[in-house]
């Protein structure tokens, strides 16, 4: 602020007048204006003080120096400036940072006796900052020339006065935490005054650990603010990578997926109505074929009904005469009527519905039964002959290790037939189970509860099997096989210990406990299964 | 042509019911003989006249015989002594035939060989069911033993370097450990591998190689169970009747089994080989070729089994 402070200073003892207590400026007759501490420290000449400028005695009366007016235009000045100066602080904190830090800076000290220099010396003895120039200038006679002067660097600090007791220094500061607003003292006031047996310390000292702190915070700061200008760096750039090319990405690949479903879903779409236009043609073919053939009968049968009448109109001679001729006539049309008696019922009666179903990959499926492609897997030893077995035959063979395969086709239900293929479980054969993989809608893994040792090989090889490309849309049953045996796993625990869920996110699976010994469960996994493949609609 | 094989079918008993008797009471009037006598002095020694001696006695309605017989099929429940059941059957069918010993003295050696056999059997498929239900036990040091004399009969170069190590695969094991791959024929699988390498051991080694071919190569051992099964069901439902009756030298024992098991693994060796399969997946159809070939071969009255050892080494 460019308001001179010293304006509103007491001329006496330098100090900024107060509104209130020892700093209130008292007006005196002659004009001048002292603080009232000060007008207490001059003596009292017949009951008034003399100004301390002019000599101009003021009477006091009796309530002495406080029955003086108070200077109120000065007092109205003051309050006027506090007002000023409180948004002027405020501004300040937010113009920015680096004002604040720049103010924190030392300030260039100027020379004393041309203002244009900038001190480098200071004089110990004159208390001056000097530059070269002027020191060697001031300091040019003999007397003077002895003044200790030293650079501006080691100038000695300047010691404060105490407040109270101006004439001494402030040596001491107070560690009382209830004077921690204003802790110098010189030793008058330690051992005498306002701090009075209260804890102290050297102000050296107690400024020394202070400045150190403060440092140390300040190192601290400076610290946090580098770890916060580089995340801010690092946001800056993770934006500008969003922004260029990351979040476009993401969207393209959002749009091609859905692209490819939309495309593989309308090769499927023509997939299936191919399928449904082959279908209907031959039927529709076959029964054109049909009708036709029928229409033929009904002429001819109709061409000797005619035939007939007219003969048995005619006289007997002539009736007798076609006689032979009417007989053969009568025995094709009597053939006729026995290969229509022989065709099929469902083929006089033509049902005209077309019965459709879709399986779980889309695929449309004419007639009245359904035929899906299983694959069975597991390790060696896991049972998975047995449980074909057990499903075709209803009797428990211990097998032999499977070489190579078997394959079996169940009738599950009256409309749906399962052919399911059974490869052997050795690590030799492991390999060649991909050529098993094609057109197969669903794979069952057997898994031998029994045997623990084994589970993170069967796990492994379940990883591996769902990552195959083929298998991506097949429906995957897990027959937690052997629980017949003491101190198997359940399915749960086999879910949890090989860890399915997360295995198998993302696709319909299913674990089922069974046993192929008594045959328990292998129904409930079956109709799982069946479930899967034909969609809810079609049922 | 439906209609005339229905009428065989439901009339077949029926004739065999009232004819033979007939026929029989015919040719027993003629020739003087018993039907029994007649097989055994008219038919070869070997599996045809045992086989018809069985269907004989088989086909007999007289309550003797047919305690014979219950008591032949309990062979493989109680153990009953080939003598005694020598003696017993030998006794009933003189008495009951009126033969006289001393008018027919070749009858009765013929006749009791022909029992033997039968009882014999009897006897090698309760051995052999023994033995298959008996299942490879890891805490047994016997089948240990037994399982560590056969890698060392059939790789006497290479060390075994663990009990459960990758190497059993090198021998058509499917893991490391082999015991698993043992539970459907249990220690009948195993003996008969560690006949075949021992006894033969030339000709397992010699199968052992063709089993590491790159393109049509297979799993030795497993193999080896699957053709255990084999043996094992052609003896279960007798068509291996033929082969055991025509050993002359000896009575059906276990030998006769493991080598019989040997001569299948050997002709399946080469059978594969001629086949030539695109891969082991053809397992399976060319095992059922093999072993209807095989049967066909049984079916044969004279049939009998000879591994031919040394036509690879020409």
């Amino acid at each position: 602020m460019s308001t001179k402070p010293n304006v509103l200073e007491c001329r006496v003892c330098e100090d900024v007048f107060g509104p209130s207590g020892e700093r209130v400026p008292r007006l005196l007759h002659c004009g001048h204006t002292v603080c009232h501490s000060c007008l207490l420290r001059l003596p009292l000449q017949h009951g008034s003080v003399l100004c301390p400028f002019d000599r101009q005695p003021t009477p006091t009366g009796d309530s002495g120096v406080w029955g003086l007016k108070k200077n109120f235009a000065l007092l109205e000045l003051l309050e006027r400036l506090q007002v000023e100066r409180l948004p002027s602080t405020s501004t300040a904190s937010a113009t920015g940072l680096s004002r604040i830090l720049d103010g924190a800076l030392p300030d260039r000290q100027m020379c004393d006796e041309d203002e244009s220099h900038e001190a480098v010396i200071y004089c110990v003895v004159c208390g001056s900052h000097l530059c070269e120039e002027c020191s060697e200038r001031t300091h040019a006679t003999r007397t003077l020339g002895r003044h200790r002067r030293v650079p501006l660097s080691e100038k000695p600090r300047e010691r404060a006065k105490c407040d109270f007791h101006p004439s001494h220094v402030a040596e001491f500061a107070c560690l009382e935490p209830a004077c921690q607003q204003n802790p110098l003292m010189c030793f008058v006031c330690k051992d005498y005054g306002r701090h009075k047996g209260h804890q102290h310390g050297l102000v050296e000292v107690e400024a020394e650990s202070l400045r150190q702190s403060v440092l140390g915070a300040v190192s601290n700061m400076r610290q946090f603010m580098d770890a916060l200008g580089e995340s801010v760096h690092k946001i800056e750039g993770s934006l500008q990578r969003m922004e260029g090319g990351t979040i476009e990405d993401a969207r393209n690949r959002v749009r091609a997926h859905f692209q490819q479903l939309r495309e593989s879903l309308e090769q499927q779409e023509n997939a299936a109505c191919t399928a449904l236009e082959a279908h209907t043609r031959e039927r529709l073919c076959a029964l054109k074929q049909l009708q036709e053939d029928l229409t033929v009968t009904m002429s001819h049968v109709a061409a000797v009904c005619v035939q007939c009448s007219q003969l048995c109109a005619q006289d007997d001679s002539r009736l007798l005469l076609a006689g032979q001729e009417l007989k053969e006539a009568l025995t094709a049309v009597e053939q006729q009527q026995q290969q229509f008696a022989d065709l099929p019922l469902e083929q006089r009666h033509p049902d005209s519905a077309v019965p459709v179903t879709f399986t779980k990959d889309n695929r449309v499926h004419m007639g009245p039964r359904m035929e899906m492609r299983v694959v069975t897997l597991g390790l060696d030893g896991a049972g998975k002959t047995s449980i074909l077995f057990k499903l075709k035959q209803d009797e428990f063979v211990t097998a032999t290790p499977t070489i190579g395969f078997n394959v079996e086709s169940l009738e599950l239900r009256s409309d749906l037939q399962l052919t399911v293929w059974d490869v052997g479980g050795q690590p030799k054969l492991r390999p060649l189970w991909k050529h098993y993989y094609l057109n197969t809608q669903a794979v069952v893994f057997v898994v031998d509860c029994a045997c623990r040792d084994r589970l993170p090989e069967a796990q492994s090889e379940l990883a591996r099997l769902l990552a195959e490309k083929e298998l991506k849309d097949a429906a995957l049953l897990i027959l937690a096989n052997k629980q017949d045996q003491e101190g198997s796993m359940s399915a749960e625990e086999l879910c949890q210990q090989m860890v399915l869920p997360k295995l198998c996110c993302g696709r319909s699976w299913h674990c089922q406990a069974c046993s192929a010994q008594t045959g328990a469960g292998l129904t409930e996994g079956l109709e799982w299964l069946s479930r899967q493949l034909t969609t809810e609609t079609s049922q | 042509m439906i209609f005339w094989d229905s009428f065989v079918n439901y009339f077949q008993p029926l004739v065999l019911w009232y004819l033979r008797p007939l026929v029989k009471w015919f040719l027993r009037k003629t020739t003087k003989l018993c039907e029994l006598q007649r097989i055994c002095y008219g038919d070869p020694q070997g599996a045809e006249r045992t086989l018809n001696v069985e269907t004989s006695l088989r086909l007999s309605r007289r309550p003797e015989i047919k305690s014979l017989i219950k008591m032949l099929d309990s062979v493989h429940k109680d153990v009953i002594y080939r003598r005694d059941f020598v003696h017993y059957s030998v006794y009933t069918v003189l008495t009951l035939k009126k033969i006289h010993p001393k008018v027919h003295p070749q009858f009765a050696p013929s006749f009791s060989r022909c029992i033997e056999q039968l009882h014999g059997y009897e006897t090698l498929k309760r051995d052999v069911e023994t033995l298959r239900v008996e299942q490879y036990d890891a805490d047994n040091p016997e089948h240990e033993a037994k399982l560590i004399k056969l890698w060392e009969a059939i790789m006497p170069d290479t060390p075994l370097e663990a009990r459960v190590t990758k190497q059993w695969q090198d021998i058509g094991f499917q893991g490391d450990d082999p015991k698993t791959d043992f539970r459907g024929m249990g220690m009948l699988g195993l003996e008969n591998l560690l006949f075949f390498a021992t006894d033969y051991n030339k000709a397992a080694r010699q199968v052992l190689s063709h089993s590491h071919h790159p393109t049509y190569g297979y799993c030795f051992a497993i193999v080896g169970i699957n053709l255990t099964s084999m043996a094992y069901h052609m003896l279960n439902d007798g068509s291996a009747k033929t082969h055991i009756f025509n050993i002359s030298y000896s009575l059906p024992n276990m030998r006769l089994f493991h080598q019989l098991y040997c001569y299948l693994f050997y002709e399946f060796d080469r059978f594969w080989m001629e086949e030539k399969p695109r891969d082991i997946m053809e397992f399976n159809p060319i095992r059922d070729k093999f072993e209807k070939s095989i049967r066909h071969s049984l079916a044969k009255r004279d049939t009998l089994f000879k591994i031919n050892l040394y036509i690879d080494n020409i």
